[in-house]
């Protein structure tokens, strides 16, 4: 082969140039979704440390009320996770294959509608229904059903049930409120790729509906189930203003925390370690969860 | 055929493409005359879309060359190129009509709107597509968004125009229908057509002229009656049809024919290449030996009907199994013994490549 | 009947059988109305569930007292007109509404630009894995430790607290979502879109804009509009970032509801609904949801 010559060795000219021009135009997004996501974290990180070099912020974690709030976050992350599974499997099911067609879509709509709504309005609303002189207690003391206004805003103290703390009426009501619509379109898209065909072929082999939730239903929608609570679970444990406007007074919960220690007690490090040490449970989690190959390509499409 | 002084001659010399540690193209070496069909064939994976890539100057080459009348544009980008591409999926522009789609490469050469408009009409009438214009893409049918996606690569006359197999998605009769249209259209615009496909009927019925690719590599190149009827390789052979390969031994040898011993017969093959001693390989076409003969004879194996002709698979009695293509006249039946005769016989080599590697 | 010519043993079968079907019938029957009672029951309390609450509060921001009680002894407008009067509600209103324009464009500009290096970019894929990862923290980590950490960071660099931090606050924080909306259609267009166009003539800059573009400007329009909800509605990072100079419409209600209840902040609540239903159903009648 004499008529060769051979430019292996030279970077041809256009793909190098489109390379450092692609470069330029990433630039700019990294640019800030490194100013302001990894530098602070990496300022979080040193400033938990600080002053100089300590564990003493960390070693205090272990005081006062801080393992019981960072507990009860994390467990009422997981009762309201729950719940919005529960609800969104029946209502994402018969939206996606029972639904007459011409409904579904304004159906889906008005349920992911809230997504759009402010969220501190959105829980406020509550206030209105639950108050002692809310919907409710007007409803129960007119129909004599209660002689007098329950507690039902901020009121009782969280029960405990083994490790998790259940939320107050309220604080749930309004997580729930906020967080069922992310659910719902996660749900929603997973349970629209199930094949009802396969529902059919089920029945038809004479599984009732139980069988056929446990053995169709779950494993073909598993992967958008866990994709749904990866995205509502760490809002929810790390949520501030649901709690400052419905959490009872006995609940308080860690981005409150974090937050007090920033804005009142402007103990900077302190905040830092708490945010570090809830970060780093969260993304244990996480791990655990993005450890399925389903859950990652349910990601994948978010 | 309207061939100018705009018409160029497109050339490619020692083309190389390397992916990481896959070598797609070999050192391909073609020239393409002025106003000729030229198809590119060869089974999928040879090479042969991502040597029209590197023409269309989508991908550049490892090493080796492009010439377009005389001018090395290996470096130059697609816009550059004085070549388009009929894309295998075609690849319409889904926002535009049918009108923008067509008019897109003249809009770019900055032809002003009016006479865009005349000339993308033009266009349109040339495929057979009047009155297409203000349609959109995705509401033709499979058949109509080839030829938009044909006149849209023809409407600011390029002097190659590069197709990669853009009748693959047709059914069979749709293409049919259309490589004589292509055929056609080529007439009309008398533009360089290279065509790209791993269907050697298309390549048959449609080029002037063929190369034959594997593994990266040109194995042969010739007029298709050439590359059919006088295969120089058992691939091509192979390839270009359906082929009886047979293991010879030469006997004598004259003015490019050979006579060989094969199967249990004695016949004369043609020899364009240099001839070997002793052990060759010949190839015979069903349709060359013709029963009723007694050069060879045998034993029928199989029949199968195939509408105008039959094919039966005869074991020869010197051991070797041939298929036979005959009109149908249902006389043969199976365990029949048959006697053929060879009609014709071609001497071919094992070789790769043209180089004779 | 034919009772008398079947044999004994079907005879002595069928009362049995008769009523072992009819209970399966029954029991059919009965799952068929739980069935579809349980999945109507479902779906007919989740929406009542979800705008109950909505409907109680745009029916209690009719009260002509500013403490509605329930049923209310009229009906007026009037705290409408108050809201709307308010100087400092407005004046929330417009920061927000502006903060949310900016956020809007520049975050749909930057979501573009990243979701070409993710899905088109001519860089190593270890690039561009990195690129898409860095963009989705705030997907991952919970709003409050981002918040702190910007609100740490802004502080020991001195760039201290207004709204420019707020604006960036918010840009970084609609990033993740313009970048993956408008990633998820471009990875749908065929990469021969734009070979066919420089094949044609055009230059890249000249592809770009004539057919890549067009066939992203739903996705861009719906990252505008969604961008620009999450920044309206955005609180916890504009809470860390906003000093006291700022004021955004989250942050003036949120300040309202801790004070208490009213029919003032009944009628805003409704209005500040109204506005972000309003671009959610600009952006419904875009394109059906996918």
């Amino acid at each position: 082969m004499s008529g060769l010559t051979d430019r292996s060795w030279w970077p041809s000219t256009p793909a190098a140039r489109g390379t450092v021009a692609d470069a330029g135009l990433a630039a700019l997004p990294t640019a800030l979704a490194v100013a302001l996501g990894v530098v602070p974290l990496g300022f979080l990180f040193v400033e938990s440390v600080s002053p100089p070099v300590t564990l003493t912020n960390y070693a205090a974690l272990g005081g006062s009320v801080y393992p019981d709030v960072m507990l009860r976050s994390l467990g009422i992350g997981v009762v309201i996770t729950g719940i919005c599974l529960t609800v969104a499997y029946p209502v994402t099911y018969w939206l996606a294959h029972r639904c007459p067609a011409r409904y579904r879509l304004a159906l889906l709509v008005s349920f992911t509608l809230p997504l759009w709504l402010n969220y501190v309005v959105l829980n406020y609303t509550w206030v209105w229904i639950l108050a002692e002189n809310g919907l409710v207690n007007v409803l129960l003391t007119e129909t004599g059903l209660a002689d007098r206004p329950l507690d039902l805003l901020r009121g009782g103290a969280s029960v405990v049930v083994g490790p998790f703390a259940l939320p107050s009426l309220s604080l749930g009501l309004g997580f729930v409120h906020i967080y069922l619509p992310y659910v719902l379109l996660t749900m929603y898209v997973s349970m629209e790729r199930l094949d009802y065909r396969q529902v059919e072929a089920a029945r038809d082999l004479g599984a009732g509906p139980v069988r056929v939730f446990r053995d169709i239903i779950v494993p073909e929608t598993y992967g958008g189930a866990v994709a749904g609570a990866l995205i509502v679970y760490a809002r929810i444990a790390g949520a501030f203003a649901t709690p400052q406007i419905l959490a009872a007074p006995s609940e308080q919960l860690i981005a409150q925390v974090i937050t007090a220690q920033f804005y009142d007690v402007l103990n900077y490090p302190f905040a830092a370690a708490l945010s570090v040490a809830f970060l780093a449970i969260v993304l244990v989690g996480f791990g655990i969860g993005a450890l399925s190959s389903d859950v990652r390509a349910e990601l994948g499409r978010w | 055929m309207t061939s100018g002084s705009s018409q160029m001659t497109l050339r490619t010399d020692g083309l190389v493409k390397r992916f990481g540690d896959t070598t797609a193209v070999a050192g391909v070496s073609l020239a393409v005359e002025p106003g000729e069909f030229f198809a590119i064939v060869g089974p999928s994976g040879c090479g042969k879309t991502t040597t029209l890539r590197i023409l269309a100057g989508l991908e550049s080459p490892t090493a080796g060359e492009v010439e377009l009348a005389g001018r090395d544009v290996t470096d130059r980008p697609p816009r550059d190129r004085e070549t388009n591409l009929v894309f295998q999926d075609l690849v319409l522009f889904p926002h535009m009509t049918v009108a923008e789609n067509v008019g897109y490469g003249l809009a770019r050469d900055g032809v002003p709107e009016a006479t865009r408009r005349e000339q993308v009409e033009e266009m349109l009438e040339t495929v057979g597509l009047s009155g297409f214009g203000d349609r959109d893409p995705a509401s033709l049918s499979g058949g109509q968004r080839q030829r938009v996606a044909l006149a849209r690569a023809l409407a600011n006359e390029p002097s190659v125009l590069l197709l990669d197999e853009p009748l693959s998605s047709l059914d069979r009769t749709l293409r049919t229908e259309m490589r004589t249209e292509l055929r056609r259209i080529q007439r009309d615009v008398g533009t360089t057509f290279l065509y790209v496909t791993h269907d050697q009927e298309s390549a048959l019925s449609m080029a002037d002229r063929i190369a034959v690719m594997r593994d990266g590599r040109v194995v042969e190149s010739g007029s298709p009656s050439t590359l059919y009827n006088r295969p120089r390789t058992a691939f091509v052979a192979d390839f270009l049809g359906d082929a009886n390969l047979l293991t010879a031994t030469v006997q004598g040898r004259e003015n490019g024919r050979v006579t060989v011993e094969a199967g249990g017969g004695r016949f004369d093959a043609a020899a364009d290449t240099g001839v070997p001693d002793g052990s060759v390989t010949i190839v015979i076409r069903p349709e060359d030996l013709r029963p009723g003969g007694e050069t060879l004879s045998g034993t029928v194996r199989s029949v199968s009907y195939k509408g105008a002709h039959e094919e039966y698979g005869v074991a020869l009695d010197g051991g070797d199994s041939v298929r036979v293509r005959t009109r149908a006249d249902g006389d043969v039946t199976v365990g029949a013994t048959v006697g053929l005769d060879v009609l014709d016989a071609s001497l071919v080599t094992e070789a790769n490549t043209e180089d004779g590697e | 009947m034919g009772e008398r010519r079947s044999p004994p043993t079907a005879e002595h079968e069928q009362p049995a059988g008769r009523i072992e079907r009819s209970v399966d019938r029954l029991h059919g029957g009965l799952a068929a109305v739980v069935n579809g009672g349980f999945f109507r029951v479902t779906v007919v309390s989740t929406a009542v569930f979800l705008y109950l609450p909505v409907v109680v509060v745009a029916y209690l921001s009719l009260s002509p007292g500013s403490q509605p009680s329930i049923p209310l002894d009229g009906a007026t407008l009037r705290w409408y007109g108050e809201v709307l009067t308010d100087t400092r509600f407005v004046r929330s209103l417009a920061t927000s509404t502006a903060v949310g324009a900016v956020t809007a464009v520049a975050g749909t500009g930057l979501g573009l630009l990243a979701a070409r290096t993710i899905v088109r970019g001519r860089l190593p894929g270890w690039v561009r894995a990195g690129v898409a990862m860095t963009v989705a923290i705030p997907l991952f980590v919970p709003t409050v430790v981002v918040a702190v950490g910007i609100g740490i960071a802004a502080g020991r660099v001195g760039l201290g607290f207004g709204l420019g931090p707020v604006l960036a606050g918010h840009l970084y924080w609609v990033l993740p979502f313009s970048t993956f909306l408008i990633a998820s259609r471009y990875a749908t267009l065929d990469d021969g879109l734009v070979e066919a166009a420089h094949d044609l003539g055009a230059d890249g800059p000249t592809a770009f804009r004539t057919v890549t573009l067009p066939l992203l400007w739903p996705a861009l329009v719906a990252s505008v509009l969604f961008a620009f909800a999450l920044s309206f509605n955005e609180f916890l990072i504009t809470f860390f970032l906003a000093g006291s100079g700022v004021t955004t419409m989250p942050l003036e209600i949120y300040g309202k509801v801790r004070i208490g209840a009213t029919t003032f902040l009944n009628a805003a609540s409704v209005l500040v609904l109204l506005i972000s239903g309003a671009v959610a159903a600009a952006a419904a009648s875009l394109e059906p949801p996918t």
